[in-house]
């Protein structure tokens, strides 16, 4: 069973108004470039932490350049303002396109790239001054959070508004995903910053909005603008629509109850650990079933050409079934005994969020940016080839940090039953000379993705500034060579 | 205009959204183990709290655990596992999410420095000392030097620190 995707001019009969469907938003090309922005510093901050992590005190200056400073900023930057606002703006331009719709609230569409752009920037220099919740992944005060869940609510408003005048009663699957993206976002933030409970129970809260923002917000994004420029980078139907439900309802049904595994064997409920590791588990099957899904359409190609967004598009479905099956396997009792806690919690959240979700919002960005600027893309080559520098950073940074995880388990067990100390002192020291070497590694693979991400930054300023004017009366992108 | 027929795919994800939170939010945080004080219960001092405050805004979460898991490698750190009483006083929770330095939990048992039998202003001084020049109290320690809080902020901090003890608790098998 096959989903047409394939696009044409705005149809005949359609309401004549000075904005078509084919009329890009202005307000998503606001997103995506202060977006790129966010992201580029964000993923410079995130290597100098890494490098901080393999050389405790490297370049801290003062309080504002610790690490314990610096390691909110870079997150906050990364998630909220680099992917989360290119991964909205791409929505934008998909809803427009895929419900040939005009892009409807402009305005407030921009009023929330605004909102959300003040959140992000202010609330990164008052976490550098050390204002902050201290709950990790959701680390903005109220007064920067709440005004970003609006910022992002502003812009879902919009996207939902061209959906209401789409032109197409059919709904494609990549609009399945973005539309559960975009209502999940701003209510997990809402949700993770507004009650007021201390100890297990504020863990309780925090694990399941800073999973949520993970798996029900980023990475939807992701799969959603990949099965959109999948198929039309191959110039064929989506493999199968049967797979693209299970892929949506399989994920959609799981991922809410996902987060406990991270609270395996701590003061939680037990119960509460058991359905986030089996929830854990069964996400293999729609991870799967998206992967397999963007394969066989690729497979099943028409053209030969490999633009960008298709190695994006195939590179998070791929991290996609990596990232969650070594999740699933890692979650079970005796994995995460030795695992959690380790350094590769940190290889596993930049597995899903940077590798899975960049590459996926990466792939809508290449595929839409041409449209939104009205001009060709400045280099494709260039950024074709930053597909291979994200790919094996973020592969990099989790293999580095899984052997570093599993070192650390094993000294960590093997000092017990040894009568030994590996938790203070010079016990400690042992642990942490021995996985530093896989430290250095991560700091190669960190450089690897900010390559990637400076492409990204690059491509956005040089095509919306000086790309060739597209040579076609439609400004979208589908009719590029 | 036409109807929203993306009805189905958002009414399906807002119904799995709200169930996730009620099954794994509202059902563990109304369960009266995790709101009921034990006789384990941290009661922090004012100065702890200002204390707490500062190891908040600088970040240790990023490198230190608060927990006690009832895991084989945890062992060695507590007599017993942390348990949902332990922490009602944690706003927020401090739990950590990784390991890049020593669990903290217990840490006033074992002041870098201090002699455990010492008096609670002398553990307060030497946990000082340590977070103003970590290598200088013990060399193996690669713990970045926190010299840039002024001597109140390292007293407040080394206060809440130090009050972190567990001798005091029941003793109770972590896991085999």
């Amino acid at each position: 069973m096959a989903l047409a995707t394939s696009t044409s001019a705005a149809p005949a009969g359609s309401p004549s108004t000075a904005r078509t469907w084919s009329t890009p938003s202005g307000a998503a090309l606001t997103w995506v470039t202060v977006g790129a922005i966010f992201l580029v510093v964000g993923v410079a901050l995130l290597l100098l932490t890494a490098l901080q992590q393999a050389s405790p005190g490297f370049g801290t200056l003062g309080a504002s350049t610790s690490f314990g400073r610096l390691r909110p900023v870079a997150t906050t930057l990364v998630t909220f303002g680099g992917l989360g606002m290119i991964g909205t703006g791409v929505a934008l331009d998909l809803a427009r396109r895929l419900g040939r719709a005009p892009a409807q609230l402009d305005l407030v569409a921009r009023a929330g790239g605004a909102l959300t752009t003040l959140a992000v920037a202010a609330g990164s220099v008052a976490l550098l001054l050390g204002h902050t919740t201290g709950r990790p992944g959701l680390e903005l005060p109220r007064p920067f959070s709440i005004p970003l869940a609006l910022g992002l609510l502003l812009g879902a408003a919009a996207f939902f508004r061209t959906l209401a005048v789409r032109e197409q009663d059919a709904v494609h699957p990549a609009l399945w995903h973005l539309s559960a993206a975009l209502v999940a976002g701003p209510v997990l933030l809402l949700l993770g910053t507004l009650p007021r409970v201390a100890g297990v129970n504020d863990e309780i809260v925090r694990v399941f909005a800073t999973s949520g923002l993970q798996l029900l917000w980023l990475v939807p994004m992701a799969i959603g603008a990949a099965l959109y420029v999948v198929p039309q980078a191959c110039r064929s139907a989506l493999y199968s629509s049967r797979l693209a439900a299970i892929g949506f309802w399989g994920w959609v049904l799981l991922a809410p109850f996902a987060g406990p595994a991270r609270l395996v064997s701590g003061p939680a409920q037990e119960w509460l650990e058991t359905i986030g590791v089996a929830a854990s588990i069964a996400l293999v099957i729609p991870a799967l079933a998206v992967c397999v899904n963007l394969v066989k359409t690729y497979t099943r190609r028409t053209s030969l050409a490999h633009p960008p967004e298709l190695r994006f598009g195939l590179l998070a479905g791929t991290l996609l079934a990596g990232a969650v099956t070594l999740r699933a396997l890692l979650s079970g009792r005796n994995a995460g005994d030795v695992l959690n806690l380790t350094v590769f919690a940190d290889g596993a959240n930049e597995l899903l969020t940077v590798g899975v979700a960049g590459a996926g919002i990466v792939a809508g960005l290449w595929h839409v940016l041409p449209a939104l600027a009205g001009r060709r893309q400045a280099g494709t080559r260039m950024a074709a080839r930053s597909a291979w520098w994200l790919g094996g950073g973020v592969v990099l940074v989790a293999l580095a940090l899984l052997t570093a995880g599993l070192v650390q388990g094993a000294l960590w067990t093997h000092s017990v039953r040894d009568g030994g100390d590996a938790f203070t002192g010079a016990g400690w020291r042992v642990v942490a000379d021995s996985i530093r070497p896989m430290l250095w590694v991560r700091v190669v693979g960190e450089v690897l993705v900010l390559a990637a991400a400076f492409v990204v930054f690059q491509q956005v300023l040089a095509t919306s500034a000086s790309g060739d004017p597209l040579d076609d009366d439609s400004p979208t992108s589908e009719r590029r060579a | 205009m036409r109807r929203l027929t993306l009805l189905p795919v958002l009414l399906g994800s807002v119904v799995a959204l709200g169930a996730g939170f009620g099954v794994t939010v509202a059902l563990p945080t109304a369960d009266a183990v995790t709101t009921t004080e034990t006789d384990t219960t941290r009661v922090y001092t004012k100065g702890e709290v200002q204390g707490r405050e500062i190891y908040v805004n600088q970040g240790c979460v990023y490198c230190h655990s608060q927990q006690v898991r009832d895991t084989l490698t945890d062992a060695g750190l507590a007599d017993r596992p942390t348990r949902p009483g332990d922490t009602l006083a944690d706003h927020p929770a401090s739990f950590g999410e990784v390991r890049f330095g020593p669990d903290l939990r217990c840490v006033g048992d074992r002041v870098p420095g201090g002699d455990r039998d010492a008096e609670r202003d002398d553990l307060v001084d030497a946990m000082m000392d340590y977070l103003r020049h970590p290598s200088s109290v013990r060399e193996d320690s690669d713990m970045p030097a926190y010299e840039h809080l002024s001597t109140k902020e390292l007293r407040r901090l080394a206060k809440y620190l130090v009050g972190l003890q567990c001798d005091d608790a029941p003793d109770e098998e972590v896991a085999e």
